[in-house]
């Protein structure tokens, strides 16, 4: 039964993906249900099976010289709470996606594709199972962000792939690199020992573009912008996270001989996307900057030479993905409502609306890492470990986030929130639809991780070098 | 009546909740909070609800920073206040553009004190002045007073809330909570940094024409002088708590004044003389701080001057009940007139006295925290500015990596253009002009010059394996 739920977690959403082509736009919707349903109830079974620990199932998969390559896929403290992510902002971007999205049968069997490589990257306990898998995710991203979206989607895509492949190459030659002086590259094994220099800074450059890290970032503002809403959910929330993932997982084990350069990157990378996203006018691009910004203190926590940064960084990867799907997923509400998203078009859209500012206010000051938000705790853990790990001077830079995100978000609240003149509308009503309860679905998500942080935290706790 | 009982519901339950906490400040912040909330149920109109909320969420942040268990919690009360704070003072009177203005300045310096605050809380002991400068941005010292200042702008019961236990006295309260963490300070300069702070704030209090305004800049001499006396923690935890419940006070008053126009002189003295004595009587271990009290004496006496305008008649009637209520309360309270050299009371009644007769208007007016505030500002406008031209800087990395990949796409369309030729044209033309040169070569007729050559070349090459061999 854990082979089986175990395979099931990767294998169920790409066989639901080709199932979903044969149905229709209603029957979709009921697919959709039952596979979140079952997705959910195996995810349960697993995390009760190993309390969060375990199983782990692999076997020989084939050898090539003296080298052996397992199928190796199991549970760690470290992916159970991303494989519940994965399946919970999937569905709720579908679910989001559902009723007015054209081409909806290859739409929906992309993203259950999609689902399932990412589910695949996070299961993967050999390195290269886990590549396989990180490279197969590419080709149901690029085709969702080439198939849907804006004016530009089509460059966005192109470009988004040459990024991810030219970075891939790195990854890939890190990865072989990275078995010199191995047998195989099973979890254990791989993290036994530190990875040659080179190895580790290939490794780290190929993943950095997915993370992304400054100046490798440039595909990320145009693919999030283009892309459709929902599309722009699961990049925000899950392909970043791949990134995040790889450098904690597989690039980072042997703590502080590399830390400074990381934190450095990241640090600057923070300061940059604080600047960008604070000049932007369209609330999309935003919200694309904010992730790079989220994004690089997952980078400073990985660089930051403690136990405690990379488990905030750890966290940082779950929470982040909520509270940016939860900020895509509003700001496709507003675009659809209004017909717009650039913020001198929605100048004072909150003046005497407080349906519409409610979800915004909360997920503003949860992208802001304020207490009650399930961010709030990722971040302080990711500067206290820089406090412990490497000193308070050095704890300033990604204690900064919280000035900087401060000074965005609360620009774009005061533009929104801006009194027009007279003409101050009553609530329409409108505004209430399923897409809404996407959104507070997820701010759910953002409060219960804010105020009881306790099953995330628990589970990190298991992290060790 | 709308939801107006929530306020009521909050006062009901805060009240005896506030008896059974042990802890002074969460005591004090509990009931403060619980008179406020039955003082907004009358004072406003609507948004009762909203109130409600954010003084429970304010007095949740108190909590957690008093009991909080790990540093994590102790952070997110500390950081709850000021998210409660930005709350009451953008929407306590509606949006308004102003209000949006002046919460964002609140936030984002209370942020920035945050970024020395976590430092020094993660920092394991290295950087106590984290703590410091954190502290005093929060408790609005100067020269931080002026979002304390522009605060201000959010009715009364707000104000009342933010002055108390819940906002601004964290600031200083810390020291107390944790005196752990204040080990490696240094003691002296805090006391005269400290006297200092509180005299420039003291004078901005003198300087200012609004009665808000005034106790908002006794706020930040009063803190100021309370930081100074660390490390008499007994003496720190009187003062904070009297200022807290005082300044509760004082501003509700203020709310009653600005609603009505002016208050009863009973009233009106008792508060008066009651402020003086008790958040007032006892400050003062250096002269410099005396001097500060001192003027922030005259200041509220000043204040209390313009709040009691609106009925010239009841000057006199102030000024003596102020000096029996001062007199008889500083026999019985505080130890006789000259018992103690803490002992401020008669300077008290001659300040308020010298409040109401001094010329006022022909005073000079100190508004330095303009200047703060707006390099503070300015710090704001120029990293916006800097944005604007980091993002220019994005756009052009952008293109250029653009301009790589057209370059890239442009050299493979060329190649692809060389390709096709060759296919079209290059490789039909090559296969064809050596097919004709192939069967030129083998047919049988062939050209003169083509046999000739052939002879000649085949006779040159005998004729050199001849002449080779006979040189050799």
């Amino acid at each position: 039964m854990e082979v089986f739920a175990l395979n099931a977690l990767w294998l169920g959403p790409v066989v639901a993906g080709g199932v979903s082509l044969f149905l229709s736009r209603r029957m979709l919707l009921g697919w959709l249900v039952l596979h979140g349903f079952i997705q959910v109830l195996l995810w349960i079974y697993l995390y009760e099976e190993g309390e969060g620990l375990g199983p782990v199932w692999s076997f020989l998969w084939f050898s090539f010289g003296s080298k052996p390559f397992f199928y190796a896929i199991g549970l760690h403290p470290v992916n159970v709470w991303l494989l519940l992510l994965t399946i919970v902002v999937g569905h709720a971007a579908l679910f989001y996606a559902f009723s007015d999205t054209p081409r909806i049968r290859s739409f929906f069997a992309l993203v259950f594709i999609l689902l399932g490589f990412v589910q695949g990257v996070f299961l993967a306990r050999d390195v290269l199972l886990f590549f396989i898998f990180y490279e197969a995710s590419l080709v149901p991203a690029f085709l969702l962000i080439y198939g849907w979206g804006g004016a530009f989607r089509r460059a966005a895509a192109v470009k988004f792939a040459i990024f991810t492949l030219g970075g891939s190459v790195l990854l890939m030659i890190g990865i072989l690199w990275g078995y010199v002086g191995r047998v195989s590259g099973v979890w254990e094994e791989w993290r036994a020992m530190p990875l040659p220099a080179g190895a580790w800074l290939l490794m780290t450059v190929g993943l950095a573009v997915k993370l992304p890290l400054i100046p490798l970032h440039s595909w990320l503002g145009e693919a999030h912008v283009e892309a459709d809403t929902p599309v722009s959910m699961l990049l925000a929330s899950l392909l970043l996270k791949l990134g995040g993932f790889g450098l904690l997982s597989w690039v980072w084990m042997d703590g502080k001989e590399w830390a400074f350069f990381l934190r450095i990157w990241g640090g600057v990378s923070l300061l940059y996307a604080a600047a960008v996203a604070t000049a932007q006018t369209d609330l999309k691009r935003v919200i694309a900057f904010t992730s790079i910004g989220h994004m690089a203190l997952v980078a400073i926590g990985a660089g930051s030479g403690s136990m405690i940064g990379i488990q905030g960084a750890y966290h940082q990867l779950f929470t982040h993905g909520i509270v940016s799907a939860g900020l895509f997923a509003w700001i496709g509400l507003v675009e659809k409502q209004m017909g717009g998203r650039s913020l001198s078009f929605l100048r004072g859209i909150f003046a005497g609306r407080s349906r519409w500012q409610l979800p915004a206010v909360l997920l503003f000051f949860a992208a802001m890492g304020v207490p009650g938000t399930n961010l709030f705790v990722s971040e302080l853990l990711v500067i206290w470990g820089v406090g412990v790990g490497a000193g308070w001077f050095w704890a300033m830079l990604p204690a900064l986030s919280l000035l900087l995100t401060g000074v965005y978000f609360l620009r774009v609240y005061r533009e929104l929130a801006q009194p027009m003149g007279a003409v101050q509308g009553v609530d329409s009503g409108i505004f209430f639809s399923p897409r809404e309860a996407v959104v507070w679905f997820l701010i759910g998500w953002v409060l219960v991780g804010g105020v009881y942080p306790q099953p995330w935290l628990e589970l990190l706790s298991y992290v060790g070098p | 009546m709308g939801t107006r009982w929530l306020l009521w519901l909050l006062f009901l339950g805060g009240i005896p909740l506030g008896f059974w906490v042990e802890e002074p400040l969460l005591r004090s912040a509990v009931h403060i909070t619980s008179a406020i909330a039955l003082y907004t149920s009358f004072y406003a109109k609507e948004r009762y609800e909203l109130y409600a909320i954010l003084y429970l969420l304010s007095m949740g942040g108190v909590f957690l920073f008093v009991h909080g268990e790990s540093l994590i919690w102790i952070f997110a009360g500390w950081e709850l206040v000021s998210v409660a704070a930005w709350g009451l003072i953008v929407w306590g009177r509606g949006l308004r553009a102003r209000a949006l203005e002046v919460g964002l300045i609140t936030f984002l310096i209370n942020r920035l004190g945050d970024v020395f605050w976590l430092a020094a809380l993660f920092g394991e002991g290295h950087y106590p002045e984290g703590f410091l400068i954190g502290g005093a941005i929060k408790a609005g010292l100067f020269p931080f007073s002026f979002w304390l200042v522009q605060a201000m702008y959010a009715p009364a019961p707000v104000s009342a809330l933010l002055h108390s236990a819940l906002l601004v006295s964290l600031g200083v309260y810390w020291l107390l909570r944790y005196p752990g963490w204040g080990e490696g300070l240094p003691t002296e300069v805090m006391r005269d940094v400290g006297w200092v702070s509180g005299l420039l704030a003291a004078i901005g209090a003198i300087g200012s024409r609004r009665p808000k305004v005034t106790l908002a800049w006794t706020t930040a001499a009063h803190l100021a002088l309370i930081l100074s006396e660390w490390p008499d923690e007994a003496m720190m935890r009187t003062l904070l708590l009297r200022h807290s419940y005082l300044k509760a006070a004082l501003f509700l008053l203020i709310g009653v004044a600005q609603k009505t126009g002016y208050f009863s002189p009973i009233v009106g003295s008792l508060a008066i003389a009651a402020t003086f004595l008790l958040g007032m009587g006892g400050i003062g271990s250096s002269t410099g701080a005396m001097i500060a009290e001192g003027i922030t004496a005259v200041a509220l006496g000043r204040m209390f001057r313009h709040v009691g305008f609106g009925r010239p008649e009841y000057t006199i009637r102030y000024l003596v009940l102020i000096g029996a209520v001062c007199l008889l309360g500083s026999f019985y309270f505080m130890e006789g007139l000259m018992g103690s050299m803490r002992i401020m009371n008669a300077w008290v009644g001659l300040a308020i006295g010298f409040g109401y007769i001094f010329p006022w208007r022909y005073a000079w007016s100190w508004r330095f925290d303009k200047d703060v505030a707006e390099a503070f500002y300015g710090l704001y406008e120029s990293w916006i500015r800097l944005s604007f031209f980091i993002d220019r800087l994005d756009f052009y990395i952008s293109k250029i990596v653009d301009f790589i990949s057209y370059a890239f796409l442009l050299l493979a369309s060329w190649v692809a253009r060389l390709e096709l030729f060759l296919i079209r044209v290059g490789w039909p033309y090559i296969a064809y002009n050596s097919r004709r040169a192939l069967a030129w070569l083998v047919q049988y007729e062939q050209p003169l010059l083509y046999r000739q050559a052939l002879r000649w070349g085949f006779l040159v090459a005998l004729m050199g394996g001849f002449l080779w061999r006979y040189l050799h």
